[in-house]
């Protein structure tokens, strides 16, 4: 599990670096559209999405002490 | 009354939160020209197009336009026309000398006064050093400052991300730190639950990190790599000094787990990362903290400034800014608690 998640995050930062595949399209257009609202929006769905996978992996360990527990 | 005492900062970390996020989508933006074109003129008459933002142009409202150059007026706009709630048409009358070619248009109206980001540029016109008003504006009261958000050249909205991306990184410095103080602890006593304190608080920065560092590249793709004349990318990423030092950072933490796992008994892996971690700690204030005032950078109160300039933060930002920050840093330590107590509970199960 750690070592997925270790490998996802690298590979996250390979892509960022990899300034070549930015491209305009039609979903970054929305971006700039209404005084970039939509930047904040997205931004703050980054973070409630962080938040919600530190929940899932709470809930994992949590769930294997119940089954620990039970023994 | 035992539960209040134990829990009220966790109440204080949700009410910050939500007084953050009120506040930050419900506070308008000040009104302010954004554009205005042609932004080249020539002698004689020139009509321009003013467009602004959240300015709500009415027909019967008094608008002037001037051009100023040294806190002196210029020229001033006549035949001012609304076109819509956000636009107006003006006419400039250059004349045949001016103290400068480059000049500074302002739009005011009842509600208020705002410099066009851009500067105006005008042809063909003899220099005049004599500076003097050469015409005098009506003069508007601007009614009395309403609650705004101010509104800067390319950031506009996203202005609001202050209270959403920066805070991600107080965290983390903040739950670094207490990292680092139990590493230290750690290893004057190897008790072995200090140590877990210390991995589980880099577990929880590292997450703050990765947040910092998407919501990051993202306000930067929108606002930053825009202006290609100063920047050669458009990408996600941009060569900033702080932008590269924070992937390192992240990096190194990242390989403080992986030393971790590679370790297998208990003390030897605890000593061996605690010592890391107290490195790894040095490097982070390095590279976050000391390189990007060295050179220049991007952020705000980098290049030589120190942060929460009088220039980077007005007095509106603040009333929520601060707050953020501190909601944030107690939503950290709330998390940071939860694994502890998870791990007790695991030790305690284990020694049973």
């Amino acid at each position: 599990m750690t070592k997925k998640i270790t490998f996802l995050l690298i590979s996250f930062i390979a892509l960022l670096a990899n300034a070549s595949l930015a491209q305009d399209n039609a979903i970054e257009q929305t971006f700039h559209e209404s005084g970039k609202i939509n930047v904040v929006v997205a931004i703050v769905t980054v973070i409630f999405i962080g938040i919600v996978f530190y929940m899932i992996k709470l809930e994992r360990k949590i769930s294997k002490l119940e089954k620990n527990s039970d023994k | 009354m035992n539960s209040i005492k134990k829990h009220w900062w966790k109440a204080l970390a949700v009410i910050l939160l939500i007084y953050t996020i009120a506040f930050s989508f419900l506070v308008p933006l000040s009104p302010s020209v954004k554009s205005a074109s042609p932004n080249s003129l020539n002698l004689g008459e020139n009509k321009v197009i003013l467009t602004g933002y959240n300015t709500g142009f009415s027909s019967d409202e008094k608008i002037s336009a001037t051009l100023e150059y040294d806190h002196k007026t210029l020229v001033c706009g006549t035949e001012i026309k609304q076109i819509n709630d956000n636009q107006v048409s003006v006419n400039f009358t250059i004349p045949d000398s001016l103290p400068s070619k480059i000049l500074h248009l302002r739009l005011s109206t009842n509600k208020f006064s705002s410099f066009s980001p851009e500067l105006i540029k005008v042809f063909a016109v003899g220099i005049n050093r004599d500076t003097t008003n050469l015409c005098e504006a009506d003069a508007l009261n601007s009614s009395a400052h309403s609650l705004d958000i101010p509104n800067r050249l390319q950031l506009n909205e996203t202005i609001r991300n202050l209270m959403f991306h920066v805070p991600m990184w107080f965290t983390m410095m903040v739950i670094l730190s207490i990292s680092f103080f139990y590493s230290i602890k750690y290893l004057n006593t190897f008790d072995i639950k200090y140590d877990i304190i210390a991995r589980e608080a880099v577990n929880i920065g590292l997450l703050f990190a990765v947040l910092g560092l998407i919501t990051g590249s993202i306000w930067a793709k929108f606002t930053w790599s825009e202006h290609t004349d100063l920047f050669t990318t458009k990408g996600w990423w941009v060569n900033d000094v702080k932008l590269n030092g924070a992937a390192i950072t992240t990096l190194i933490y990242i390989a403080y787990r992986i030393l971790r796992n590679s370790l297998q008994e208990e003390h030897q892996k605890a000593k061996i990362s605690a010592v890391y971690n107290i490195f790894a700690f040095v490097m982070m204030i390095v590279f976050i903290m000391i390189l990007p005032r060295i050179t220049d950078s991007l952020h705000p109160g980098n290049g030589g400034n120190p942060a929460f300039g009088k220039y980077d933060l007005d007095s509106t930002l603040r009333m929520v800014f601060y707050p953020a920050v501190m909601g944030w840093i107690l939503l950290g330590i709330w998390m940071l608690s939860l694994k502890k107590r998870i791990y007790n509970l695991e030790n305690k199960l284990e020694n049973d």
